[in-house]
């Protein structure tokens, strides 16, 4: 608990020291704030007063300008010619006009108005008599004069401009003319709304213009009623009443509103119009405000930062300080615990302890000694420790036992019988000490029971799974015998020739086929190697066979030939190696089948398919023939017939011409499409031209077909049989037609060659190549064609792809020999 | 008047072809033959000034029948008249001594003006075809060319960049597309060791591929 409350003593320190600084910080911001608002309002004070006294001297030549006009003479020295008042007026609107003012008009000397631009409105002047206004006073005594009033007639403020009118002779004053300009121009452009508030304050203080509409008309200080007779007296600001702003003074500087809103309050005089002030106002909360906002938004957060850091540290500080003391206390709880364990250990410890004196009844028990036997101490303290005992046990202990153990002080692994409560038998072996006096007299035992009733089932249960396991091992050895049979049975019965060696290549098991086949069986060839019983070429044969598997230690597959009687078989051979767990080599194996059989009947195969392919070549060629021939010949006379009818219907029957100009339209694609039939089956260059020409021709076709360059080029060509020359066509062809489908190529390159006894067809293209997938599903779509033809014609049918994109076709064929002779 | 020797083994073509000749009124059908040997039979007896031969005829060969007549006389121009309109065939049967090609699709409205072209000692063929022989003769000539690397088409390619053709012109003239025949010109560049078509032009008119 203390030291919590040392740590919020201290966070608490903290907060107090940082919002002090945070005040000190404040406070200084604030002085100095002050005194630049001071600054500042001084400076406006004295600007605004400039500023309104330019702005109110503006119209003081124009009033000039006005009353040296010879229409104001006029107007005045004639006032009944309603030609000079009309001249007069004339030029009062236009002065109206251009300066923008509210009025202006002539007054004759009496200070009646008998000219005015504004004669057409309600609150016209002309026939008013303004005498009583200063500025008339003083005109008429030969001074331009300017003055601030509401007007009487108008009710709306204005800065009035007077000056006299003189007649020609420039002595004679005839009148007064006056410009009066309104003043919410003035509040328009500098008397704005903005920060502080500025005032034009008037004689009796009275408040002439303002930039807070609802002090207008008001005194800027409290007037006794006497002022406010001589304010009503001048005229100057209508019929009053004129309301307290209720400011009062503080200091030089210093006002206050009824509020208690505090103002800085800055004066100056506005030298144009004796006795008038300008005065500025600045709100001083508004400005404290203005300081207090950038301290809030910096200040501020580095404040709260540190509340919150202070804040922080004092949780972690806590949060650590309480998990210490958490710890001692479950420290000190562990102690305790532990003390009374130790206590508790006799009585609880999970053993069988007893105490017995010297006459051999039971002191003491441990909790589990009562709880193993079933009894409650209550039941057993006191009693003799025989009496719980099976009575062999019994008189063991009381003869023997009990009485050598006070004699000798120590007994060991003594097996007893106990009986428990609900009297079935524990077997236990007790071992002792004694409990000596200081005279070294034994006076109590401590005794350890050991239950071994469990040992006892354990040894037991043991001996049951040895009998179990050696029933399992009779079992295996039958199982074992029985595979064995099988086995051989396999053996004997295979088709195949089955036999397997050492390491060596020593015959270590054949099976009957082998026997039959060689002559030879188990007992004959066992231990002996391939040399040792075969002829030289086979036992070359089987022993090359064999290295080859010893050396790759790996399944392997030959074809072999085997001599029996006058016959020669041909053998698939499989070997395959048994190794142990370090790779070593232990047997070799062999499978033989014989499948000379199957080889006769795929070589008939293939002669069956060479036959049927011939014989769809043959049978092509001829419907090819047939149809180029004789069918095309048959449309060639009629197209000739047909264009001969034409020429001669030539200006004659306009339909008769129409029909035949069909006729012969309709032989000619006729005769395209069944030349192109007969192309398709068999192109005639191939069996006219030959077989380079044909390709030529064949090529040149694709390209125009295909759109994919397509470049024949050959080279040492000799004349080739028609066996040949088809089977290199047909691939050729077929390679192309895959070209165009499946590669993407846009050029590909067909060549021919001829060279040591070979032609060769290369059909190399610049597409996506040949992969494991498109090889699979290219094998149906052709590729299985070409390999047939290639072979059939003897030869050979290779497929690649290229480095750098692109797939090749390779046909090698023999030109003598074997299916390829010359015709 | 001029006797045409007619080889057709088809005779409804061979009276088809008769008609026309004889139509005109100063060429008459001398001579008619079914297949190869009659043809060189009556070629070699008949007076006939020009002989019309068909090249696809059982017996004897067509381009057989054509090589055995320049041979035993010489002087006879022969004119082939066949189904077959490949290319191919009109080289072969050029080179094996015939004067003029035309096939029998078109023979209605080019047969006798063949043949009194060839009477009159000239050569009749399609500008294509005369195309193709061009390019067969000039590879043809002497021993190792720079142009017996090049295919056929490579050749006529050549031919028309050197006479500056504009790869459009090129591919509608061979049926092929702008980009087949731009594939073609990077190859010719490159296989003559070449830089640009004025290159390739020059080398055309070196190798007489095309007329300086």
């Amino acid at each position: 608990m203390r030291l919590r409350t040392i740590l919020l003593v201290l966070s608490l320190l903290a907060l107090v020291s940082t919002a002090a600084g945070a005040m000190y910080y404040y406070y200084s911001l604030r002085a100095s704030a002050v005194a630049q608002a001071h600054r500042q309002a001084a400076s406006r004070a004295q600007m605004l007063t400039n500023q309104i006294s330019a702005f109110l001297s503006q119209n003081q030549k124009p009033a000039a300008a006005l009353a040296s006009l010879h229409q104001m003479q006029q107007a005045l020295q004639n006032p009944r010619s309603q030609q000079a008042l009309d001249q007069a007026n004339a030029v009062l609107d236009k002065f109206q006009r251009t300066l923008g003012v509210d009025v202006c008009y002539l007054m004759d000397p009496k200070g009646l108005t008998i000219a005015s631009s504004n004669r057409h409105s309600a609150d016209a002047f002309v026939g008013q008599n303004f005498s009583f206004r200063p500025y008339f006073k003083e005109a008429m005594q030969g001074h331009p004069a300017k003055y601030l009033a509401l007007g009487t007639v108008s009710k709306k403020r204005g800065a009035y401009y007077s000056h006299p009118v003189y007649a020609a002779d420039n002595k004679t004053l005839l009148g007064v003319a006056v410009v009066k300009a309104p003043i919410r121009l003035l509040e328009k452009n500098i008397i704005q709304p903005g920060e502080g508030v500025t005032l034009v304050v008037g004689l009796y203080n009275v408040i002439f213009s303002t930039s807070r509409p609802q002090w207008l008309s008001h005194t800027l200080w409290p007037s006794p009623l006497q002022e406010r007779d001589a304010i009503a007296r001048t005229r100057q600001f209508g019929q009053g009443p004129w309301p307290w702003t209720g400011l009062s003074r503080r200091g030089e500087h210093l006002v206050v509103d009824q509020k208690g809103r505090e103002y800085l309050f800055y004066a100056a005089p506005l030298t144009i119009f004796p006795g008038w002030r300008v005065v500025y106002l600045r709100d001083l909360d508004e400005l404290l405000r203005g300081a207090w906002q950038p301290f809030l938004r910096t200040t501020g957060v580095a404040v709260l930062g540190m509340c919150l850091f202070a804040g922080l540290l004092v949780y972690f500080l806590y949060h650590k300080a309480s998990r210490e003391i958490l710890r001692r206390q479950v420290a000190e709880q562990d102690l305790r615990l532990s003390e009374e364990r130790y206590r508790g250990l006799y009585h609880n410890t999970p053993a069988l302890l007893h105490s017995i004196d010297t006459s051999g009844r039971l002191l003491d028990v441990s909790a589990y000694w009562t709880e193993a036997l079933g009894y409650s101490s209550q039941e057993v303290i006191g009693r003799r420790l025989s009496e719980f005992m099976t009575p062999e046990s019994r008189r063991r202990a009381e003869q023997e036992v009990i009485p050598s153990f006070f004699r000798d002080g120590s007994c060991q692994d003594v097996a007893y019988q106990f009986i428990k409560k609900d009297g079935s038998v524990v077997e236990v072996l007790l071992s002792a000490i004694a409990e000596r006096d200081k005279a070294g007299r034994i006076i109590k035992s401590l005794a350890v029971l050991s239950d071994v009733t469990t040992l006892k089932r354990i040894e037991e249960e043991l001996r049951r799974a040895q009998e179990k396991l050696s029933q399992y091992s009779r079992d295996l050895e039958r199982q074992v015998r029985q595979r064995t049979r099988e086995i051989t049975s396999f053996l004997r019965y295979t088709p195949a020739v089955v036999y397997m060696k050492d390491a060596q290549g020593r015959y270590v098991m054949v099976n009957s086929r082998f026997a039959e086949l060689f002559g030879l069986g188990t007992e004959d060839i066992w231990g002996r190697t391939a040399q040792e019983v075969f002829p030289r070429a086979l036992a070359a044969q089987f022993q090359a066979n064999d290295q080859q598997v010893l050396d790759s230690k790996r399944p392997q597959q030959a074809e072999e030939r085997v001599p029996h009687g006058s016959e020669e078989f041909t053998y698939l051979s499989v070997r395959f190696p048994i190794v142990d767990e370090t790779g070593q080599v232990l047997r070799l194996c062999g499978i033989m089948v014989n499948i000379t059989d199957l080889q006769k009947a795929q070589e008939k195969l293939r002669r069956l398919s060479g036959a049927i392919m011939a014989s769809q070549e043959k049978e092509r060629n001829a419907i090819a023939r047939e149809l180029h021939d004789e069918l095309g010949q048959v449309l060639t006379a009629l197209r000739i017939d047909a264009v001969w009818l034409r020429g001669h219907l030539e200006g004659a029957d306009a339909k008769a011409r129409a029909r035949v100009e069909n006729m012969c339209a309709v032989i000619d694609q006729t005769i395209s499409e069944v030349r192109g039939i007969a192309t398709r089956l068999r192109p005639p260059a191939l069996d006219d031209l030959g077989l380079v020409d044909a390709l030529e021709w064949h090529t040149a076709d694709f390209e125009r077909r295909t759109g994919i360059a397509c470049v024949f080029t050959h080279a040492q060509v000799p004349p080739v049989s028609d066996t040949i020359a088809i089977a290199a066509y047909r691939v050729a062809q077929e390679a192309l037609t895959n070209v165009a489908r499946h590669a993407g190529a846009s050029n590909v390159d067909v060549s021919l060659r001829g060279d040591d006894g070979h032609l060769e067809l290369r059909v190399v293209d610049n597409g996506v190549g040949f992969t494991a997938d498109r090889l699979a599903e290219r094998e149906g779509l052709g590729i299985a064609g070409m390999r047939e033809r290639a072979s059939l014609a003897g030869g050979e049918l290779s497929l690649r792809s290229r480095e750098g994109g692109g797939a090749e076709v390779l046909l090698r064929l023999p030109l003598y020999g074997q299916g390829g002779g010359l015709h | 008047m001029i006797r045409v020797l007619l080889a057709d083994d088809h005779g409804m073509v061979r009276a088809g072809l008769r008609s026309l000749i004889e139509e005109t009124g100063d060429l008459v059908v001398q001579a008619e033959a079914a297949d190869g040997r009659e043809a060189i039979r009556l070629a070699l007896s008949e007076p006939v000034d020009v002989a019309v031969v068909d090249i696809s005829m059982p017996g004897l060969d067509g381009l057989e029948v054509i090589s055995q007549l320049k041979a035993q006389r010489p002087e006879l121009p022969i004119l082939v008249l066949t189904m077959h309109e490949e290319e191919q065939y009109v080289v072969r049967t050029i080179s094996a001594g015939a004067k003029g090609y035309i096939t029998k699709r078109s023979a209605p409205e080019q047969l006798v003006k063949a043949i009194r072209q060839l009477q009159a000692g000239g050569r009749y063929l399609s500008d294509q075809a005369a195309e193709m022989l061009a390019l067969r003769v000039a590879r043809g000539q002497g021993g190792a060319s720079p142009l017996d690397g090049l295919s056929n088409r490579e050749l006529q390619v050549l031919r028309a960049l050197a006479l500056g053709q504009t790869n459009r012109e090129i591919a509608e003239a061979f049926h092929i597309s702008i980009k087949t025949v731009d594939t073609y010109r990077f190859r010719l560049l490159k296989k003559l060791g070449l830089r640009n078509n004025a290159e390739l032009s020059r080398f055309a008119m070196a190798q007489g591929l095309v007329e300086p």
